[in-house]
């Protein structure tokens, strides 16, 4: 039986386009100073600190060598580590692997960017084979364009529904004070954005930010000691196709099942969920395009396959509808890639606390489901509980 | 039969812009006026070279205390580098032979500054050396650890403040 792991604290920067003001220990230190005093604990009670960020995007290789006193990891184990896109999910499952595991009591851990520092779309291109398609790669806009044109043909939607899922996550985004874009949108606007690979626009795609976030992880014992609710990570599950990377972005042409099937599935299965959209109460998917949350939708079986953008069409995902989504304003608001995926586990644990604000759902949060997703399709997800597991 | 092994030249022209903040950033701004700036740690008391905005031991913010330290202090290590290598802030090969010192300011002995060693100096650096920090002119300074030429050695009775 593996030790109950909690979130027991807290904090993120006010992510933005550009931090000149910061360097990125300045910048991580602030996330990590919100977390402490959010679970009123002082460095000292830390046991280990983890810590992401995507590489060479601020041009740095050991970016962690330089933060190590921002950070708190002075004197004590724990390293960085990358998985591409999923980096700030994989950082918080190694965390909770880390004390379920029952060697660790309580584990820091980080995930930040700082893309103001370079084109991140040129380290990013370095994970591409150089003999094989590096020359050919279109990058994640690509992905989603070929992931939208598919849902289309399948479903048989217009171009509406995923210009209004934008719009919905620009009016959670706006109640976010923590968010980067807090734009007024309308679906007309959303469609008069230029298009970047048809047919994703513009206004579909995630910004680049700076920012960094951060959660105090704890087991059983020291949550009781919380001066906040803990909030339960339940249970965990990673999925990917890695190696598809270096084949033109596929494994097999032949349609399998995708990673975001495997792990939903097991994690349901593992956890006894049989109607998610009724089991789980808020959402935090990680769509870096509003184009993904159609197919993601369906993927995480919230609803049953071409009907996710009827939903949309009816607004349900609203912060007052039955199935809220993206709480926060999603990726789609707010992009510091590294810090991404803790934000999601971040955000869904904010709203278990009923700590959402003016972008807190309307109905009872006692379960909330975070992912994050990255190149190769690589997919973690968590389920978190306000009852103790 | 010809069987060549195949490679791929790739070269990437990049554009970094790196935010030094406030802590690195006041440290530099000190450089261009010809000083050596350390911030303490308001509980242990310790200098940060370079300045920065955590005592990693204590985690407590550094507050303003900033020091101005000696420019001349004591090498406690050396290197003579005399095989290239690249330097990914020109991104190029950077020149030989030149010298690197670990050096002890005065009046802060629980950190070191590095930098390069005068070549007159760095044929005859040992460890205990006294050396001095020669600044480039007000007019050459950009508020980068180039501000400093190099260190050059002294003599105890010397006065204070060598030339290029």
């Amino acid at each position: 039986m593996p030790e109950r792991v909690a979130i027991v604290g807290i904090g993120q920067t006010e992510h933005q386009y550009m931090r000149p003001d910061v360097n990125h220990e300045e910048m991580i230190h602030e996330a990590v100073e919100r977390a402490l005093q959010d679970a009123e604990m002082n460095i000292h009670e830390i046991d280990t600190v983890l810590m992401t960020n995507m590489d060479l995007f601020e041009g740095h290789y050991l970016a962690d060598a330089m933060s190590v006193d921002g950070a708190g990891m002075y004197g004590r184990p724990g390293f960085k580590l990358n998985t591409g896109g999923t980096s700030g999910g994989t950082a918080v499952a190694a965390a909770w692997h880390h004390i379920a595991s029952g060697v660790f009591e309580t584990v820091l851990v980080i995930g930040w960017q700082k893309q103001d520092a370079t084109p991140s779309i040129a380290a990013l291109a370095t994970a591409r084979e150089p003999f094989y398609d590096r020359g050919l790669a279109a990058g994640a806009v690509g992905i989603f364009a070929s992931m939208a044109l598919q849902y289309m043909q399948e479903a048989g939607c217009g171009e509406e529904p995923a210009a209004l899922a934008r719009v919905i996550m620009a009016d959670h985004a706006r109640r976010n004070p923590y968010s980067h874009l807090k734009l007024d949108l309308t679906v007309e606007d959303v469609l008069a954005s230029r298009v970047l690979v048809w047919p994703v626009r513009l206004l579909h795609m995630s910004p680049t930010s700076c920012g960094a976030c951060a959660l105090v992880l704890s087991n059983e014992g020291r949550a009781r000691r919380s001066p906040k609710p803990p909030v339960w990570i339940v249970d965990t599950e990673t999925a990917h196709r890695e190696q598809s990377v270096w084949r033109g972005g596929c494994v097999e042409p032949a349609p399998g099942p995708t990673a975001i099937e495997v792990a939903a599935s097991r994690l349901y299965n593992r956890n006894g969920i049989g109607h998610p959209s009724r089991e789980i109460d808020v959402w935090e998917l990680y769509t870096p395009s509003s184009w993904a949350l159609l197919p993601w939708m369906e993927l995480f079986s919230i609803c049953e396959k071409g009907r996710a953008w009827r939903l949309v069409e009816k607004e349900l995902i609203r912060l007052d509808g039955p199935i809220p989504i993206e709480p926060s304003g999603g990726v789609v608001s707010t992009n510091p890639i590294g810090a991404s995926g803790v934000i999601r586990v971040a955000e869904a644990a904010l709203q278990i606390r009923g700590e959402g604000g003016e972008r807190q759902v309307h109905k009872e949060v006692r379960t909330a489901l975070a992912s994050a997703w990255g190149a190769c399709h690589w997919i973690v997800i968590f389920l978190l509980s306000k009852d103790r597991p | 039969m010809d069987e060549q092994l195949l490679e791929i030249i790739h070269i990437m022209d990049l554009r970094y812009r790196w935010s030094a903040g406030p802590h690195l950033g006041e440290f530099l701004r000190g450089l261009k006026a010809g000083k050596i700036l350390a911030n303490r740690c308001p509980r242990c008391g310790r200098h940060q070279l370079p300045p920065t905005p955590v005592c990693g031991r204590c985690h407590v913010a550094m507050g303003t205390d900033w020091v101005e330290l000696s420019p001349r202090g004591t090498v406690i290590s050396f290197s003579h580098v005399v095989d290239p290598m690249y330097d990914a802030g020109i991104g190029g090969m950077r020149p030989v032979p030149y010298t690197l010192a670990s050096i002890v300011l005065d009046g802060a002995s629980d950190v070191a500054f590095f930098h390069r060693l005068e070549e007159s100096t760095a044929q005859r650096v040992r460890q205990g050396m006294r050396v001095e920090a020669v600044f480039r002119p007000p007019s050459e300074r950009e508020g980068t650890m180039e501000d400093i030429l190099h260190f050059r050695a002294i003599e105890e009775n010397e006065k204070r403040g060598g030339s290029p």
